[in-house]
């Protein structure tokens, strides 16, 4: 487990150092056009915990995977700040594989990585760590705060698409001028830490309700990566930021057992309502005693 | 993997199964039930005031459009310099004033005192026949407001001066 904690957390170093750059930045707020489109994009990649971890021996390993839909938006909503359309509606869904580890004292420590494969048209390399602990009972709810640190990377055409070929005579030659004909390398950095409490049903049953509440502080760029004609990147666009701290909901139901499944409604106010849901098998029971929650 | 073999192996694990199914129905659920909870909320006039000046002034409100609306990456700045022509602060001026249009070289960019023969405004303005079958600009942007039009028509039209 140390091996794995230890890779992650320098897979996330290396990468977070590789977006130095020399360009303009263009800081937006979360109520400007262009931070709004961020701000979705934020809360549709950030990581959820998609119900309470169940009650294991320490050192039990879980293994799944989490299927999280991503709303189109809509030409308009795609318009942020210029009359042209953003082609950022790439992926409706974003799958991300989890494992999740059970440690003494009832600890939970979960990972997620996105590597780089090609989803539709994105290509993704984001990764997560997460730390859970049951902390109370009342009666028959238990609580659990969860800490999640959240990077990478997705890249895609989103300032110059192909389809702008084809859109109106405006558009054709931005893609042949702006664009210089090519399709863009834009890279969208999410980088996030987030708190939530998950509030769910303890004791028996297979099925468990639960709820959250959560904060999450976005620290994100859009870097346009607007291509020459020989294929180097056009330094002359700017890198966008945008860094918010913003609250989202969660409600859902988990079904318990080895293969677990679980369904969330995701909110997350001025951004987003999507759906998540999240399965996972126990691949090591672990062992030495567990916490009943 | 043959389908009677993909079957049996659903048949030997209906939880998973189940599971599998479930899955895949809360995803379709969530196509049907997500969506983006904003609007689009551009400003026509990007942030600048939207009125037209009787006589402005080159720096105070003229430049201020060029640097929000024209000097952007990929643009009319220093680095990209589209049609030859540069509108940062400290470049715009003497490229404009007196100075021959790349794609119209019989017209000056700004004529002073004579909008009407400015290339400037042909490009801005809503007539594409003016523009010669050009885009007009700012390129696959909202166009300038009507105010903003009319404070570099005002410009040009009170002797485009430096000040």
């Amino acid at each position: 487990m140390r091996a794995l904690v230890g890779g992650l957390l320098l897979v996330a170093g290396t990468a977070g150092m590789s977006a130095a750059q020399t360009r303009e930045r263009q800081r937006h707020d979360f109520d400007d056009p262009e931070g709004r489109v961020m701000a979705f994009y934020a809360a549709a990649l950030a990581v959820s915990a998609i119900g309470p971890a169940p009650s294991e021996h320490p050192w039990a390993v879980r293994a799944g995977i989490e299927l999280s839909h991503i709303p189109r938006l809509t030409r308009e909503q795609r318009t942020a700040g210029f009359d042209k359309p953003e082609s950022s509606n790439l992926s409706p869904v974003l799958p991300r594989p989890r494992v999740a580890i059970s440690a003494p004292h009832g600890v939970r420590i979960e990972a997620s990585w996105l590597p780089p494969i090609r989803v539709f048209a994105a290509r993704a390399n984001l990764y997560s760590l997460a730390v859970s602990r049951p902390v109370a009972t009342r009666g028959s709810l238990a609580f659990t705060p969860r800490v999640t640190v959240a990077a990478g990377r997705a890249r895609g055409a989103i300032t110059c698409n192909d389809a702008l070929q084809r859109g109106t005579p405006s558009e054709q030659v931005y893609f042949g001028r702006i664009c210089h004909g090519r399709e863009s390398d834009d890279h969208f950095e999410p980088r996030q830490l987030s708190a939530e409490l998950i509030v769910s049903r303890w004791g028996g049953g297979r099925l468990v309700p639960f709820a959250t509440v959560g904060v999450r502080r976005d620290d994100t760029r859009f870097d346009i990566g607007v291509r020459r004609a020989d294929g180097s990147r056009d330094t002359d666009h700017p890198v966008l930021e945008m860094r918010a701290t913003r609250p989202f909901l969660a409600a859902g139901l988990a079904r318990r057992g080895r293969v677990e499944a679980a369904a969330e409604v995701y909110y997350a106010p001025g951004s987003l309502v999507t759906v998540r849901v999240r399965t996972d098998l126990l691949v090591r029971r672990g062992r030495g005693v567990s916490r009943d929650r | 993997m043959t389908a009677s073999s993909l079957r049996a192996a659903i048949a030997a694990r209906p939880l998973a199964a189940r599971t599998l199914i479930a899955a895949l129905g809360g995803v379709l659920a969530g196509a049907v039930m997500s969506c983006a909870e904003f609007d689009s909320t551009t400003d026509p006039a990007f942030g600048l005031p939207d009125i037209a000046v009787a006589t402005p002034s080159f720096s105070a409100d003229i430049q201020p459009i060029f640097d929000r609306r024209c000097s952007i990456g990929g643009c009319h700045s220093l680095a990209t310099a589209q049609a030859g022509l540069v509108l940062t602060a400290g470049r715009s001026y003497d490229a404009l004033v007196g100075v021959p249009a790349r794609l119209r070289p019989q017209l000056a960019r700004v004529v002073p005192s004579d909008p009407a023969n400015s290339w400037l405004v042909h490009m801005i303005d809503d007539d594409p026949a003016a523009r010669f079958g050009r885009q007009r600009m700012p390129l696959s942007s909202m166009p300038l407001t009507e105010n903003q039009i009319t404070t570099i028509v005002n410009w040009i039209a009170q002797g485009a001066p430096r000040n």
